[in-house]
């Protein structure tokens, strides 16, 4: 829960303090620094949103009446 | 080297047209993939005849497209050797990789379970078609996530993976890992894919859609239309998510697309977006207020620092301060980025001067003032072979080496995109992606009520949509690939550089050429899907 609590504190505290100094091509420093383990969560989105969007199609169906054998 | 423009223009134009075309089907192509994997997970588990048929219909029009896309696709390879020569040459260590990977892992795959899939009904167990069927969609998206891996290098390059090595003239990977899995890249696929999910289900709501409102196929069409509206929810509201980060991105790495994108010219704390507006053509340099650049505009106020930075009031550069340069954020002027990026071209010339003249001490001193740090301050200076050993993040001559290609800095709007092209295809796409949001609430609610089938103005406009996510999809790709200009690798390889010096005549001939075929293509596909439409599920079997 701390964590959390830290987290999210951080997450909205950015809305409020961001680095305001630029790389001499306009670029972000910050965004620029490559992430990986955030382009690693971000692969992992995509099996997470084909097998939410078939559990939806699923509820989908069954709440329709128009499949009730799933 | 002396590229004659009009001969740049051309292959500019020739390769835009086979884009345009092949995008016309890959998104079709990858998110038909999964809704044919969806029907045909439901028939395997209710084992019901009805399901089986759905998925042959819809599996047909899937492979035609499939068959059309792919051959597209492959045009586009051969221009990056004709056309793009100097560029395939200079960055093919970093843009080939994933190219190639395409084509060995993900185009083999594809190949394979498409086989299965389109042909095997009656050869395999339904396990083992099943199987076929859903490694042919993430074959497919796989596909997807090499190409926009190369994309997202062409999108934002970074010495932490790509380091320019003087003595053979080229970028050359030194971090794979960095490459393949930088957020700007997997953001671009998350974005593309759901997008294409997004493309497909708003093709399948249309057609269901068209049967219901001719009363035909009834149970077919409401049992299509369901999974689609249920899918194209998910993934409408996935890309508009996807979306916020990928802005993100763009804003903090390619700054003069971000502030094409939103007719930014002066560049502010709390930048507004304009929602609606009319952007005039004007030089940056002319421009003193943000005012002055527009026709009519309606505005949101600090949306654009809250989107683009995650943050109320962060400052947002506009064009002329690109241009100009802006000390109080750190940003140097074009001219002062020229010289520098001059001086590291001066280098790499003395440098091979010198090793043919087997001159030792004049190649070290070259390569040492190639590779020296300009940025940040502390690090000013010194010497750095690989950028990518630096825990700091730097700025060497040889890293700006694109920008001494630009001589004219006299005519400084050279050095960003067109401001209309860029802003009108970037808000055309997001105003359509706002409407496939409220269609499939509107579509998924009047189906889980069971008044879809009888609710003709919801099922006109769904059939009046279908065209609408390709305008969307095209108007996406514009932004992002005009919007990368003048640059075909962003910052570091000019466009008007990596072009082939070929005969103008050569790029016209195989510009018309390839009009023809994708002219008599794009009929024959549009015929054959009216034809299999027309016929409906029974011209599956």
């Amino acid at each position: 829960m701390r964590k959390l609590i830290a987290l999210l504190m951080v997450f909205f505290g950015s809305f409020l303090f961001a680095n305001e100094q630029l790389m001499p091509n306009g670029i972000n420093p910050d965004v620029h620094k490559i992430d990986t383990t955030w382009g690693v969560i971000l692969f992992f989105i995509w099996p997470i949103l084909i097998i939410v969007g078939y559990k939806f199609v699923e509820f989908t169906l069954k709440k329709s009446g128009l499949e009730k054998d799933l | 080297m002396h590229v004659d423009v009009n001969m740049l223009e051309w292959a500019r134009a020739q390769f835009a047209m086979t884009a345009l075309f092949h995008f016309f089907f890959v998104p079709f192509t990858l998110g038909m993939s999964f809704i044919v994997a969806f029907y045909e997970t439901i028939y395997v588990k209710t084992g019901k005849k009805e399901w089986k048929n759905i998925t042959q219909f819809w599996q047909l029009l899937f492979a035609i497209n499939f068959a059309l896309g792919l051959s597209t696709g492959i045009i586009h390879e051969f221009e990056f050797g004709t056309n793009w020569s100097t560029y395939s040459w200079v960055v093919g260590d970093l843009f080939g990789a994933p190219l190639a990977i395409e084509g060995i892992v993900a185009f083999f795959m594809e190949a394979t379970f498409a086989a299965i899939s389109f042909f095997g009904w009656k050869r395999v167990s339904k396990g083992v078609h099943l199987a076929s069927t859903w490694l042919l969609a993430i074959g497919s998206n796989l596909s997807a996530l090499w190409i926009l891996i190369a994309n997202g290098f062409m999108q934002h390059p970074s010495n932490e993976f790509g380091n320019f090595n003087i003595a053979t003239s080229r970028l050359e990977m030194v971090n794979f890992w960095k490459l393949i899995m930088q957020p700007v890249s997997q953001v671009k696929f998350l974005h593309v894919v759901s997008a294409s999910y997004t493309l497909a289900s708003v093709f399948v709501l249309g057609i269901s859609a068209f049967y219901l409102l001719r009363k035909k196929h009834v149970e077919f069409a409401k049992k299509s239309a369901a999974v689609a509206a249920a899918f194209g929810l998910i993934a409408s509201i996935f890309v508009a998510i996807i979306g916020d980060d990928h802005a993100y991105e763009v804003t903090n790495t390619q700054p003069t697309k971000i502030a094409a994108m939103e007719g930014l010219y002066i560049g502010e704390k709390g930048a507004p977006i304009v929602a609606i507006g009319i952007p005039k053509d004007v030089p940056a340099l002319s421009v003193n207020s943000n005012d002055q650049t527009w026709a009519f505009k309606i505005e949101i106020p600090h949306m654009l620092s809250i989107l683009g930075k995650h943050s109320f009031n962060a400052y947002v550069p506009g064009l002329k301060d690109l241009i100009q340069g802006n000390p109080k954020y750190g940003i140097w002027s074009l001219k002062k980025l020229a010289k520098i990026g001059a001086e590291a071209k001066a280098d790499l010339l003395a440098y091979h001067a010198a090793k043919e003249k087997g001159d030792i001490a004049a190649m070290q001193k070259a390569k040492n003032d190639f590779y020296t740090v300009v940025w940040p301050a502390n690090l000013k200076g010194k010497v750095l072979e690989n950028a990518a050993n630096s825990k700091e993040l730097v700025i060497r001559k040889a890293d700006l080496i694109g920008y001494g290609y630009f001589k004219n800095v006299s005519n400084p709007d050279l050095i960003h995109p067109p401001v209309a092209p860029v802003f009108y295809a970037f808000h055309i796409m997001v105003a359509l992606g706002f409407w496939f949001i409220i269609l499939f609430i509107w579509a998924w609610f009047s189906i889980v009520k069971g008044a879809f089938a009888n609710s003709s103005l919801l099922q006109k406009l769904a059939v009046l949509s279908v065209p609408l996510p390709w305008i969307a999809t095209s108007f996406g790709w514009m932004s992002a690939e005009i919007g990368r200009q003048p640059w075909t690798v962003f910052g570091v390889l000019p466009t008007a550089e990596s072009v082939t010096p070929i005969a103008l005549a050569n790029v016209q001939a195989t510009f018309f050429l390839f009009l023809v075929a994708f002219v008599i293509l794009g009929i024959a596909e549009l015929k054959i899907l009216f034809t299999v439409v027309k016929h409906g599920p029974k011209g599956a079997q």
